[in-house]
């Protein structure tokens, strides 16, 4: 008796190349967000509502985003997404809704958009440590400085659905935060570090690690490794603490237990 | 007692307990565990909870949330070792022993929270109840349907619905579930309502997922979405009137 879900009232589709939304964290790591809506191509009636949802599992926070003329944001502090303690596994959502004769009538949707980071821009965005595989031996994983590009996150091809491995939260957990180390003690020990370059690998390492919650500059200046230890600790366990390593790793243990 | 969280050596023994209960179901259970240094750390310096007896889903869930939102700096929710080390606490009431003085443990979800399995984490026994009142916090009176059974059987009802997010977040939703399945009288689900036929839990959500193709239904009232059933729930909709 399960009922087939039909679009009898031509329901449009947005698609996500027409809407991206970008996860804020302010200064006491509560977490907001910006969109970007474009909807000027769905021929939706003006006056018609637009709404944008965020959720995850039982959370919810539904936000009005003015017409379909004219999308537009609610203040910051109204666009603060006060349910949710964390980014992870965040989605959003559009609906364009009728205001008309048939009120509440769903014009257009588009569904389970993840966010981008708030680190990337949304027409640039490059990855600061894309996995490959790789022929390792018997090593699981490896960081390759060798491309002019920036670092690559080496992965034994052999270990099996290597994709799968990179994404998995045990690995996640346990490679980033060392990864992201080695990165920053490479990029220490290079003459050339800068955070004005921002087409440098190098560059975009210690602008993402500085613009981490309680993290600060790094100390461009200063040669002491005691100076850049203390930065680069802070930088991952701030890391750590946002994306909840410790949190996923338990959570993955446990799950594989079940 | 001082509020606690299970470390992973501590998630493990409590799991372990699992195991030994499903082959001896009469073993005791293991208190002991909840305040061994080695398994358990204290969550805060202040947080304290009682092993009281509860009421129902709801009684709990308020319970618990006068504890939990003076928690900080951890996503409470998604929290393993804490849910864990909560269970353990409550086990009595999460699986009470039966007349024999067995246990029957049922799937590990229930007692071991999988918060990253979306077809699984709305399962746990005392995070469910909680995770459903912090939804609806603002009117749990209106998700009484998903909170009114004891901890340990939450019913066929609440699976349904729970299990759809479109509707488990949506309070007018809830509201609508609450009001034509729920008997003030009794303090418990109508007759039929976890069926499998006509007008049943299972029919309401199969309902809602097809309006929720057509119609934006947090822009609803409960009173809209109720005039919008079709007529299997007419037997429903006409309790909502007396």
């Amino acid at each position: 008796m399960t009922i087939r879900r039909v679009n009898s009232t031509g329901r449009k589709r947005i698609l996500r190349e027409d809407v991206q939304f970008f996860i804020r964290r302010d200064a006491e790591g509560g977490l907001g967000f910006d969109a970007l809506l474009d909807l000027k191509d769905y021929k939706l009636p003006p006056d018609s509502k637009v709404f944008v949802e965020a959720y995850r599992q039982t959370s919810f926070m539904r936000f009005e985003y003015g017409s379909a003329a004219e999308p537009s944001p609610p203040s910051y502090v109204d666009r603060k997404l006060t349910e949710f303690s964390s980014p992870e596994g965040l989605l959003f959502r559009v609906k364009v809704t009728s205001t008309g004769e048939r009120s509440g009538v769903l014009l257009a949707e588009g569904d389970r958009i993840p966010a981008a980071d708030d680190e990337e821009q949304p027409n640039d965005r490059v990855p600061l440590l894309p996995p490959a595989p790789a022929d390792l031996g018997q090593e699981i994983w490896r960081i390759d400085f060798a491309g002019s590009s920036g670092p690559l996150l080496l992965i034994n091809k052999r270990v099996g659905d290597w994709k799968a491995v990179a994404s998995s939260p045990a690995f996640r957990s346990l490679v980033y935060p060392a990864a992201m180390s080695l990165v920053l003690w490479t990029v220490f020990r290079d003459e050339t570090r800068t955070t004005e370059d921002a087409s440098d690998w190098r560059c975009r390492w210690l602008k993402f690690a500085s613009g981490l919650p309680g993290v600060g500059d790094p100390p461009l200046k200063s040669e002491e490794e005691d100076v850049w230890t203390t930065w680069i600790e802070e930088a991952v366990a701030s890391f750590a603490r946002c994306h909840r390593m410790l949190d996923h790793y338990k959570a993955s243990t446990v799950e594989a237990d079940l | 007692m001082k509020l606690h969280r299970f470390n992973e050596e501590g998630i493990k023994e409590f799991a372990d307990f699992l195991d030994a209960l499903e082959v001896n179901p009469g073993i005791p259970i293991p208190n002991q565990l909840l305040t061994n240094p080695a398994l358990a750390l204290p969550v805060s310096a202040s947080e304290e909870i009682q092993n009281i007896t509860f009421k129902n889903r709801l009684d709990f869930a308020q319970h618990l949330d006068r504890i939990l939102s003076t928690v900080t700096g951890c996503d409470v929710e998604a929290d393993v070792g804490l849910w864990s080390w909560i269970t353990l606490l409550y086990f009595d009431q999460v699986c009470p022993a039966e007349s024999n003085g067995f246990r029957k443990i049922r799937e590990r979800a229930r007692y071991i929270p999988a918060v990253s399995n979306f077809r699984k984490y709305y399962r746990h026994l005392l995070a469910g109840p909680y995770r459903v009142y912090r939804a609806h916090r603002n009117a749990p009176e209106t998700a009484l349907i998903l909170l009114c059974g004891p901890l340990h059987r939450p019913g066929d009802i609440v699976e349904q619905i729970v299990a759809r997010q479109e509707i488990i977040t949506n309070p007018n939703a809830v509201a609508l579930a609450t009001k034509i399945y729920y008997d003030t009288e009794t303090g418990s689900f109508r007759r039929g309502a976890a069926s499998k036929g006509k007008g049943s839990a299972r029919r309401l959500a199969d309902v809602m997922n097809q309006f929720d193709v057509t119609w934006d239904l947090y822009w609803m009232t409960s009173e809209n979405l109720l005039q919008k059933l079709p007529d299997e729930f007419e037997n429903f909709r006409s309790k909502t009137r007396s």
